[in-house]
């Protein structure tokens, strides 16, 4: 999803205010880094994420907590930088860069111990390993998979089974983002491409 | 969190590694946490570092993306790796690793019957397994070998297995799995899985069929090799399979997984499901309701990880709904890091020999060299008339390569990415072969024909007809009128229902389509492989044609794969002025392959001999995609035809995942060679093979077929002929066929003789050597397999004994002209057959005939034995295990065990003798009872001893601190301390007395947050800083409370309401009662929206009774009405008169008699439920007396007809914090079903409501003294 950074920090600073004054045994904490994505789950937690590699959480969009994934996991995956993110069917999934600006992606249920998610693909016989820039992620519930979207027209959809993912590429220099409509989905990608897919 | 903070990392390292023990292992360090400590067991450092877990690190590691841990240096870790006929990766210039070594799959590697070349393969297959671990991007543990018998040759993975006898393919695969583990003593070189357990063998309906089958078969054939492998070999995982085995899903089959592979074969180790096996089991099988319920059902069957994410997403949700107990999560958990372990992840470097392993050791030269040597050893000669091989190439101008496979190199499936330069096709290493050799031959090369499968075609999942206005009616194409046959409906890996297994002339029709007007047609479909044509057709798949849709790989449609989901593609419609509704036809035909052409034929008929490549690929049949067809897939057979047309000396070499047919050609050529998918070198080894250097040696590891009409339906998993089945594989196919199993030619040929067997009277219980000389009468070096085969001629004919079975097999090098005696050791227990009625393994007495063959029915000579007597019974396999591995000091836990024998039987009544090694940590009694004592770790064995022969099994276990407290004061007094979770105080309204308590472990933090009044509480949590489990005690204050006899016409100031509805409750319609009228609602699971909850302040002990009168009884669906002890609507304790309503089975559907019950709501999830039924015990008018009796967090519930005896209905245990209690009457809410139903009930209309009177209130208050 894309964000619009000045606006949700301000937010969260003005959320993070409001609950060190009125509650108690909260861990608020203000991010280091830029908002890069917000999203919301079916069951109304929302989650964040920073180019600093944090990830934010919050029941009530109030309060919030937030991880210091790479402070957390330094000596154990790579120092995230941080691009997408997106919740449901149980689960929450990060996308960003490593150092290097590969990509990773990173899959939790409640937030606090992540694993890192698999990119192989097999296409065409051919196997691969995912490697873009991550501009969004989301979650189609009929599908009960992730769908990540980024540079090179990409479209990859993770289902549960980590080792079936689904690489699709469109013609357009990037893939935007992968909106959910009924059962269809809408592609939208630079160059102004647009695409309607039915299931 | 708010604990953890408190604590620094360093403090929790700390205490991690200062675990006060009873004893340590001599030499152990004492500052290292014990699951670091190499002093200890495997089993017990990985049940140390279990115990260290939070419930949500447990989690994340139940799945196969097993998370990092850091706090305990664990790092994270993918349990998904294959290595079927070589790593299952590409090259990584980054850290220095070339793509890794192809060697021939699996059903090349069953064509060499030699179990020493699956060893060494798989040995060098763990070495570039190892140097690629070393670089931190894939594990050890890797999900291969295939162990399924081919039971069908459609089967899609015919490919990946050994064989169709199961010894023959329990023998190579032992051979694969010894390489794989390495001969280290301690440590795994890697980690061998087979799969897929058990009876997966076809593809198209995998995750929602049954393989359906009788005990003798599941033992004798499906579940064999799993026994070798396990019994003979250790085999430290198994993988569960999609399907189920008569109905029940294996990942689900507590009889399959525990009963079977651990407790009957002895498995130790860890399952793994197949990918999305655990979620099969909610939306493929239907097993279970939700994916908590899938969750726990995988963990209690014993599948110890999940390659999916219900465990990773569920798991939590599950025990905290109390279907999924902590011992399995940790049983689970326990295997998974004992396999880590063993293969030396968490010791230090020097101490594992696996190390070492450089990054060159991936496409060594000597691993090309054993692909090579490998690769020349598979290949099986099927005809040599003329003795037209080998070629002698001093004699040949020019030899044309033809055919599709002629400059290709096809891997097969489960193929990683090997390095170009090691990727040799038979027309690169023909033209090198005798390039180097210095033989002037011309090579010419022409492909000639195309591979592609003309079955299979398309997925179809829906149609759309856009009409000339621009309206368009969407159609489900599953949702057909009929077919043609061998249709099928089915989404496989995907969520999408798609038209399957659609071949060349395959139709679906749907009637009544309205195409008046037509514009276009849209399909939604996917290519799963090649594509085809699908025609739109009217009336019939011959009629008139109105839209055609070219949906090829070909013309540049997009393939989607077998996992692929559809994608629309549209044509215009042909506007033939039909009008109104009609039946419409989609027709599925496979592209029109073009004929052969003139170069190809030229090319052949100016050679001197033309070697036709031709074969299948992934797209024939693969994963996900059985066969539809056995014929060679495109137009290969006319290619083949048109070739041996014009060239006398046409050889034809196919490579093929297994049998094909070969009737349509076969007569027409002097020479044919198979193989099986031959891996990187196969163009090196054929050249080798056809012009001699190699006499081929390699046998058939399958019957080969003359037509899949002879076969039975693939979804028929019986092997014994019976109505409508003409019986499978050698065991019982009673047909002709074009090729024996075993069947091979070689360029010479051998004389058997000297046929010899040690003893001509045999028990059950000998081991006996057969013999046989065996002499190369011909002109060429080679070798030859000799097959041994058992056949029981005095069987009785009503058991219908296999015709034959493979017992036996040596791969021999034999000169020529020199003779060799081949030996081969036969365990006659191994010649059981299974007694289905008795449960356990049987011999037939009488005859047992061994024949030496060169193929399953070329049959050299035989020797023969009579058996008599009886397997001697002796103790085999103990399990032990306890009901958690994971306790608390003070806690009790109990060890059981089984006992089998070595006829897969279970003994009862033996007994065994438990020990602890470790009883200053956990004593264990003679009846198995364990009792922890203080922290550490302890190994508990049981040993068991039958007949004089002794077995034992362990298991690891864990004591943690106690979560207990050490002493309670309230306002400085201290308080009796017991077993219950709750306290309770009667005290004066006001200030709230001080509440101090200190944790009787000094590891445990605790916190104590004060209550703010009376009435209130007071919640005292322990919390361990290591794992973060907490328990949780509430110290409850409150007033006396006040009976009401509702004699006034109010209401005491004592009452107050939830929701209060004054419509329907009053003081005055019956006096001497408040009389409620049920209303919609409940408080039951999600609902939370009943009225007229009518509550006093009850924070103490008590006793309450009152007496209720319905005017009716409780009407269905669910009115009903009584006591509840209330925090708030998601936590209580209810105690009601209530109406049941069967709703689980049609036939039951209905109302029932009225029940009590006593149930228990926890956050909003129902924790406990008892119901005792009141059939004739209560009815209209009738009072009842309900007694509702709180001792700290205990209520029990007892009932009266007459005020007097009081009959007890149940106990439950709840914590509430600042209880009240009263009464209520509701329409109440029924459960949904089924697995999208939200949680939380719906309402029906109830008959009328329901009046309830309570005429008294009592009730009395207690508290701790």
């Amino acid at each position: 999803m894309l964000c619009r950074p000045a606006f949700w920090l301000i937010l969260l600073l003005a959320c993070n205010l409001f609950a060190a004054h009125g509650q108690e045994n909260l861990p608020v904490t203000t991010p280091k880094g830029e908002l890069k994505a917000v999203c919301e789950s079916a069951d109304g937690i929302q989650w964040a994420v920073t180019d600093a590699g944090e990830i934010l959480r919050s029941a009530d969009g109030v309060a919030w907590t937030v991880l210091d994934f790479n402070g957390q996991y330094a000596g154990y995956y790579p120092k995230m930088d941080f691009r997408a993110v997106a919740a449901g069917g149980g689960g929450v999934m990060v996308a960003g860069l490593d150092p290097d600006g590969h990509l990773a992606v990173f899959t939790s249920s409640r937030g606090t111990v992540w694993s890192a998610r698999s990119l192989e693909y097999s296409q065409d016989g051919e196997r691969g390993v995912l490697d873009v820039t991550p501009v969004s992620l989301s979650y189609d519930p009929l599908r009960d998979s992730f769908f990540l979207c980024g540079s090179g027209g990409t479209l990859f959809e993770m289902p549960g089974c980590s080792h079936c993912n689904r690489l699709t590429r469109y013609p357009a220099d990037t893939l935007y983002v992968r909106i959910q409509a009924g059962f269809n989905a809408q592609l939208l990608g630079s160059g102004g491409f647009v695409i309607v897919e039915k299931p | 969190m708010h604990f953890l903070q408190k604590l620094t990392l360093a403090a929790a390292l700390a205490l991690a590694a200062s675990v006060t023990l009873a004893a340590q292992p001599a030499g152990s360090d004492a500052s290292l946490p014990i699951y670091m400590n190499t002093a200890y067991s495997f089993e017990e450092r990985a049940v140390d570092l279990v115990s260290r877990l939070t419930l949500e690190e447990k989690q994340s590691l139940l799945g196969n993306n097993m998370a990092a841990v850091p706090r305990l240096g664990v790092r994270n870790y993918n349990v998904w790796s294959e290595a079927l006929h070589g790593v299952l990766s590409g090259a990584n210039p980054s850290v220095g690793i070339l793509g890794p070594t192809s060697f021939p799959n699996s059903v090349a590697i069953g064509s060499t019957w030699d179990p020493s070349i699956a060893e060494r393969m798989a040995s060098a297959i763990a070495d570039e397994a190892r140097a690629i671990f070393q670089t931190g991007t894939k594990g050890l543990t890797f999900w291969s070998p295939v162990v399924e018998p081919i039971r069908d040759p459609r089967w899609g993975r015919t490919g990946e297995s050994y064989g169709e006898d199961p010894f023959l393919a329990a023998e190579i695969a032992r051979g694969f799995v010894r390489g794989m583990m390495g001969a280290d003593a301690k440590y795994l070189k890697a980690v061998p899985t087979a799969k897929h357990y058990f009876a997966n063998n076809s593809e198209f309906d995998r995750h929602v069929s049954s393989s359906n089958m009788d005990s003798r078969d599941m033992r004798e054939f499906y579940l064999y090799p799993y026994k070798r492998l396990i019994e003979d070999e250790n085999l430290p995982s198994i993988m569960s399979s999609y399907n189920a085995v008569n109905h029940i899903p294996t990942t689900a089959g507590n009889f399959y997984i525990d009963t079977l592979a651990r407790r009957t074969y002895g498995m130790k180790g860890y399952v793994t499901g197949d990918c999305s096996a655990v979620q099969d089991l909610w939306d493929g099988h239907y097993y279970v309701e939700t994916r908590e319920q899938a969750a726990a059902a995988g963990l209690r069957a014993g599948v110890d990880s999940d390659c999916g994410n219900i465990y990773q997403h569920f798991a939590i949700s599950a025990y905290e709904q109390g279907i999924l107990p902590m011992a399995d999560i940790d049983r689970a958990l326990v295997h998974m890091f004992t396999v880590r372990m063993r293969t030396g992840e968490f010791d230090p470097e020097q101490m594992v020999p696996y190390t070492k392993f450089e990054p060159a050791r991936v496409s060594s030269a000597a691993n090309r060299a054993l692909a090579a040597e490998i690769a020349v050893r598979t290949p099986v000669l099927l005809k040599n008339d003329g003795k037209v091989l080998p070629l002698d190439p001093k004699t040949l101008r020019t030899i044309a390569l033809i055919g599709p496979q002629a400059d290709d190199v096809e891997l097969g499936p489960y193929s990683g990415r090997p390095e170009a330069s090691a990727m040799i096709s038979p027309y690169a290493g023909i033209s090198k072969y005798l390039k180097d050799k210095g033989y002037d031959v011309d090579v010419k090369l022409a492909v000639g024909a195309n591979i592609k499968s003309k079955s299979n075609l398309l997925y179809v999942a829906w149609f759309e007809i856009e009409k000339t206005d621009g309206s368009v009616t969407h159609y489900d194409a599953t949702k057909y009128t009929s077919s043609s046959e061998g249709i099928t409906v089915g989404s496989g890996m995907g969520t999408e229902d798609q038209v399957r297994t659609i071949d060349d002339g395959s139709w679906t029709a749907y009637d009544n389509i309205d195409i008046t007007n037509i514009e276009n047609i849209t399909v939604g479909l996917n290519i799963p492989t090649e594509g085809g044509i699908v025609e739109v057709r009217v009336g019939g798949p011959d009629g008139n044609l109105i839209g055609r849709i070219e949906a090829t790989r070909a013309s540049g449609a997009r393939v989607g794969g077998v996992y692929g989901s559809s994608m629309p593609m549209k044509t215009n419609a042909l506007k033939l002025g039909y009008n109104g509704p009609q039946n419409v036809y989609l027709v599925y035909k496979a592209p029109t392959d073009a004929p052969i052409d003139e170069e190809t034929i030229n090319t052949a008929r100016n050679a001197d001999v033309a070697v036709v490549f031709v074969g299948t690929d992934e797209n024939t049949a693969t994963e996900e995609a059985d066969r539809l067809t056995l014929l060679l897939p495109g137009n290969q057979v006319e290619l083949i035809k048109a070739v041996a047309a014009v060239n006398p000396r046409t050889i034809v070499v196919m490579q093929t995942l297994g049998c094909v047919e070969v009737e349509e050609f076969r007569n027409l050529i002097p020479g044919i060679i198979w193989t099986g998918y031959n891996g990187q070198a196969q163009g090196e080894a054929i050249p080798r093979i056809l012009f001699g250097e190699v006499s081929p040696g390699g046998k058939l590891n399958a019957t080969w077929f003359k037509s899949v009409k002879d076969l039975p339906a693939i979804t028929d998993y019986n092997l014994r002929r019976s109505s409508g089945n003409v019986g499978r594989t050698l065991w019982y196919f009673n047909r002709e066929v074009s090729y024996p199993f075993g069947y091979g030619l070689s360029y010479t040929t051998f004389q058997y003789s000297n046929f010899r067997i040690s003893q001509s009277a045999i028990t059950p219980n000998d081991k006996i050597t057969l013999c046989v000389d065996v002499t190369n009468t011909g002109d060429y070096s080679a070798d030859e397999v000799v097959q041994l085969y058992v056949r029981t001629p005095d069987s009785p004919a009503s058991l219908e004994r296999p015709a034959k079975r493979l017992k036996g097999f040596k791969r021999v090098t034999i000169p020529r002209g020199q003779t060799r005696t081949v030996r081969i050791d036969v365990n006659c227990a191994d010649l059981w057959f299974w007694d289905d009625k008795a449960e356990r393994m049987t011999f037939d007495p009488g005859r047992y005939v061994f024949e030496f063959g060169s193929s399953s029915q070329d049959i050299r000579g035989s020797v023969s034995a009579t058996m008599s007597g009886s397997l001697k019974r002796t103790l085999k396999t103990v399990w032990a295990e306890a009901d958690a591995s994971v306790l608390r000091i003070g806690q009790a836990a109990k060890a059981t065990f089984t006992a089998c024998m070595n006829d897969d039987s279970f003994y009862d009544g033996a007994k065994a003798v438990w020990t602890s090694n470790n009883p200053g940590v956990l004593t264990v009694s003679a009846d198995g009872s364990m009792k922890a004592v203080s922290m550490g770790v302890a190994t508990v064995t049981c040993s068991v001893t039958i007949d004089g022969k002794t077995v034992e099994d362990s298991f690891p276990m864990k004591v943690m601190p106690n979560l207990g407290l050490a002493s309670l004061k309230v306002d400085g007094k201290p308080v009796k301390l017991g077993d219950a979770a709750q306290y309770s105080f009667v005290r004066k309204a006001g200030k709230a007395p001080k509440v101090e308590a200190v944790a009787a472990d000094p590891a445990i933090a605790v916190n104590v947050k004060q209550a703010g009044s009376v009435p209130g509480t007071a919640v005292v949590t322990l919390r361990d800083v290591q794992t973060g489990e907490d328990r949780t005690l509430t110290v409850n204050f409150g007033t006396k409370g006040v009976s009401d006899s509702f004699q006034k016409p109010a209401l005491g100031p004592q009452w107050s309401w939830v929701r209060e509805d004054p419509s329907r409750w009053s003081l005055t319609e019956k006096p001497g009662a408040i009389q409620l009228t049920t209303g919609p609602g409940d408080i039951a699971q999600a609902g939370n929206d009943a009225s007229n909850i009518l509550l006093q302040s009850a924070n103490t002990d008590w006793t309450v009774e009152t007496k209720m009168v319905c005017a009716n009884a409780p009407a269905a669906p669910a009115q009903n009405a009584g006591l509840v002890a209330y925090a708030c609507d998601d936590n209580f304790v209810k105690f009601v008169y209530a109406a049941t309503f069967n709703y689980r089975r049609p036939a039951d559907a209905g109302p029932a008699a009225g029940q009590l019950q006593l149930m228990v709501e926890e956050n909003g999830q129902q924790k406990s439920l008892t119901s005792l039924s009141l059939e004739g015990v209560a009815g209209v008018n009738d009072a009842l007396w309900l007694r509702l009796v709180k001792q700290g967090d205990s209520y029990t519930a007892y009932y009266s007809v007459d005020g007097r005896k009081f009959e007890k209905v149940g106990q439950a245990t709840a914590v509430l914090k600042d209880v009240k209690v009263g009464m209520m009457a509701c329409e109440g809410a029924m459960p949904m079903m089924g697995r999208n139903a939200p949680r939380g009930g719906f309402q029906l209309p109830a008959a009328a409501p329901l009046k309830v009177a309570f005429e008294d209130f009592k009730i009395v208050s207690g508290g701790v003294k």
